[in-house]
């Protein structure tokens, strides 16, 4: 990473989360194969051992919408939308392939109009059913088996069990470097703040997992070392931020430029990619299947019907001593909206109070997005 | 004259069986309080969940996505949206699921059936049934029901589609989907075996595939009768006879109907009858309709346009199964229908397929043939605002149709909120589509 030696730990990220592709290219220049994928329900661990490296694919949020409106329709997720937008300019045509995940409706559509326009070199579909019973918990084994060899064919090489567990091993380290680093966010003063934690986030799935692995590190370290900063003094109020896919830092530092400390959230490309590790199990395939299907949450995963299942969020919030929960709802977004009654009405009964926030990725809904979050952050800062 | 739309009127039917369905609505929801005051078993059921398995275990099925669609017919909808809203529940979410919540919610504070509510409600249920054709929402609906207001007994059948650019002939892909749908099957039969104490009559579940398989057949021939010229049945009819195909697979009243419907049209192709004397022009429906509002397919009719067949509900060609083993037969069946959807060029929806579900968004593939054999001049595509399942593709299919020289008209609005429906704006794009058809037309076009 010689490219980089002026910059280091967060400065480094904050760089790699505003040119992800950067990275990714000059890797390719060199021969590494880049495979971009949508979702962790495509487990990185499997593109990883295949030897590319897995660059998770986003949108441009500053960018407004010009192609995919001709063949997409404009009532669907805006994050789906502007992703494909971006493909049908050019700006993924460099991906050696892109592997998608059923995460929801709108993906799952993607995935064909990206294919038939697009036409990448390669491409490959993980199907995830949404209930959680020994047929289907088989069916997504056996999804994740068909991708490893899809793989395999791809690279013409054999991914080993002893090459893939290697691979788990490497992103578990990962995930607990991560997670060690968003408890720096449980003090009283944040050793870190949200942004800077979403700038890191943004940068780690667009980098070999070695290197994000030294990235996160030399955070770390960084964070640890000059202890609390002023940007993050002066701020009265803590909050979870819940929901739907953020991929990109502005929505965090819009919330924390209302007056709050961001100090954890649950979103996919947040906390949910890096709280469990993956199991070693005998065949690799296994301890994936657990991770990603049997334990990841994510309302698109049908978890039952008992309430309890959101205590977690409860518990979350404890540990992280949030004052308020932001119900981040990215504008069409099914599998949030429906959850958000019984999400709001669990944590009230827990005295957390909820703001429900949704976001249609466009900058235009910037000024609305920050009156609705500046009320609630007076509203959590008045105990303070 | 001024022709104008009819804001929200009932649409009027072609054929008798057509118009015979609304008592047979009354007496299908009807059965269901019936059953429930009897003790019979009685369950909420998502379009997915094989119809001939309820046959199967005697158990009376209410389709809330149904009553979404009986709601707004008899302008109840937004009454019930409303309430939804005011739970919490995004606008954005499908209109037929707010409606169901909403029902749900007023069902709560009533601590009864509301009196408002259209055919007196649903009977409450036993259990709960979902299943995951086409769309997250089917799921999502229910796990809220059931975690917010009912707290039954539910269980979710998993019908995964096969995606796009798969290679349906692979022999490893279809074990690996049939094995899917088979075993999630019978994990639906464990399930109905616990709730009812019945153990499954597997003779019963083949007679009611067998049913199906003759209803398959009719409606084959329904279909092909209906490319005649002038069109003897319109998409207004097809759409009204809705619930004997989404619903009532399996039992001896949807044979019965279809037969009689068969002969129906059958006859009217015999004797020339068209929906309109004088029929200018053919269209194409692609999407749900505005049940709100049926009466737009009469003021096309006005215009002398007639919307001859429509791709929503469409079952395709009929299959080979061995009825003889059921459970397997529903589980070929339903690898069958995906290997069709494939051929017929689902590269925007490789959704989930069912039978009585129907091709519901747009294989172009097959939007294609539709074009030539049924003569169509025109293409009308019905975005609904909160369907995104269904809609997703159309724009897809009008880019692909008008680059094949297709008049397309794409209308906004919804299934079964009415706010989304604007009067003026609806006319104007529809007087318009239909000026674009009379010039060609006069330009010796067919389209």
């Amino acid at each position: 990473m010689a490219h980089y030696s002026n910059r280091k730990g967060l400065a480094l990220a904050q760089y790699i989360s505003r040119n992800r592709q950067e990275r990714a290219k000059a890797l390719k220049a060199q021969g590494r194969r880049i495979l971009g994928y949508i979702c962790p329900l495509v487990p990185p661990e499997l593109i990883t051992a295949s030897q590319a490296v897995p660059y998770c694919i986003v949108g441009e949020p500053m960018e407004p919408i010009a192609k995919a409106d001709l063949y997409m329709e404009t009532n669907l997720c805006p994050w789906v939308r502007n992703c494909f937008d971006q493909a049908l300019k050019g700006c993924y045509q460099w991906l050696d392939g892109v592997i998608m995940a059923h995460s929801c409706d709108a993906v799952q559509r993607l995935y064909g109009l990206w294919c038939y326009y697009c036409k990448p070199a390669y491409y490959h579909f993980v199907n995830v059913p949404h209930s959680i019973t020994p047929a289907t918990r088989r069916f997504y084994r056996e999804e994740l088996v068909m991708l490893r060899e899809s793989l395999e064919r791809l690279v013409n090489a054999q991914i080993s069990d002893e090459r893939l567990s290697q691979a788990v091993v490497l992103h578990n380290k990962l995930k607990s470097e991560v997670k060690e680093f968003y408890s720096l966010r449980k003090q009283t003063l944040p050793l870190v703040s949200g942004t800077e934690m979403a700038y890191l986030l943004t940068a780690i799935c667009s980098i070999p997992v070695e290197e994000a692995l030294s990235l996160v590190q030399d955070a770390r370290e960084e964070v640890v070392t000059r202890g609390g900063t002023g940007n993050l003094s002066g701020k009265r109020g803590r909050v979870l931020v819940y929901g739907s896919i953020i991929d990109s830092p502005s929505l965090i530092e819009l919330i924390e430029q209302a007056g709050v400390n961001v100090v954890i959230d649950d979103t996919c490309m947040g906390s949910r990619n890096f709280w469990n590790e993956v199991a070693h199990t005998n065949d690799p395939i296994d301890g994936l299947v657990a991770t990603y299907f049997d334990q990841f949450r994510c309302p698109r995963l049908i978890k039952g019907t008992d309430p309890k299942r959101f205590d977690y969020l409860i518990d979350m919030a404890r540990e992280f001593r949030a004052d308020g929960i932001i119900f981040h709802c990215m504008r069409f977004c099914d599998p949030n909206m429906f959850e958000f009654p019984d999400v709001r009405d669990k944590l009230s009964a827990a005295g957390i109070p909820v703001l429900y926030l949704e976001y249609d990725y466009t900058t235009g809904s910037i000024a609305r997005l920050k009156t609705r979050i500046q009320a609630f952050a007076e509203q959590i800062s008045q105990q303070y | 004259m001024q022709k104008t739309v009819s804001e929200f009127s009932k649409a009027i039917k072609s054929t008798e069986a057509a118009k015979s369905v609304n008592q047979l609505i009354k007496e299908w929801y009807g059965r269901a309080h019936l059953a429930k005051s009897r003790g019979r078993k009685v369950a909420w059921v998502m379009v997915g969940v094989p119809t001939e398995l309820l046959v199967a275990f005697d158990i009376d099925a209410v389709w809330p996505e149904n009553y979404g669609t009986a709601c707004a017919a008899r302008q109840m909808a937004t009454h019930f949206i409303s309430i939804a809203e005011e739970e919490g529940y995004p606008l954005d979410i499908c209109s037929y699921a707010r409606n169901g919540l909403g029902y749900a919610c007023r069902c709560r504070e009533l601590d009864t059936i509301p009196p408002e509510a259209p055919h007196g409600g649903l009977a409450e249920p036993d259990m709960l049934l979902g299943a995951n054709f086409l769309c997250d929402v089917r799921l999502k609906w229910f796990q809220a029901l059931a975690t917010r207001f009912l707290g039954t007994p539910i269980h979710f059948l998993e019908i995964d589609a096969p995606p796009y650019g798969i290679d349906m002939n692979d022999q490893r892909i279809k074990e690996h989907y049939v094995s899917l749908y088979l075993r999630s099957l019978k994990e639906l039969v464990s399930f109905l075996e616990k709730e009812t104490g019945k153990k499954l009559d597997e003779a019963k579940l083949s007679q009611a595939l067998m049913n199906t398989q003759k209803i398959f057949q009719l409606l084959s021939k329904i279909c092909d009768l209906r490319k005649a010229v002038p069109s003897p049945m319109p998409s207004e009819d097809e759409f009204a006879c809705m619930i004997l195909k989404e619903f009532m697979f399996g039992e001896k009243i949807a044979v019965d109907f279809y037969e009689r419907l068969y002969e129906e049209v059958k006859d009217r192709v015999s004797n020339g009858i068209g929906v309109i004397a004088d029929e200018k022009y053919r269209l194409l429906w692609i999407g749900l309709p505005p049940w709100f509002n049926m009466g737009l397919f009469n003021y096309l009719e006005r215009l002398g346009a007639v919307s001859v067949m429509e791709t929503t509900y469409y079952i395709g060609d009929p299959v080979e199964i061995d009825c003889s083993k059921p459970l397997e037969a529903l589980a070929e069946r339903t690898w069958l229908k995906a290997v069709e959807i494939h051929r017929c060029g689902a590269e925007v929806v490789p959704e989930n397929a069912v039978v009585q579900g129907g091709l519901g968004s747009v294989p172009l593939g097959l939007v294609s043939r539709f074009i030539e054999e049924y003569k169509i001049n025109g293409v009308i595509l019905h975005t609904t605002a909160s369907c995104r399942a269904i809609s997703f593709g159309q724009r897809h299919a009008s880019y692909e149709l008008t680059r094949l020289g297709v008049p397309c008209l794409l209308l906004e609005s919804d299934m079964a909120d009415p706010r989304a429906w604007s009067d003026i704006h609806i006319k104007a794009q529809v007087d318009a589509f239909i000026k674009v058809l009379s010039d060609r037309v006069a330009a010796g076009r067919s389209r």
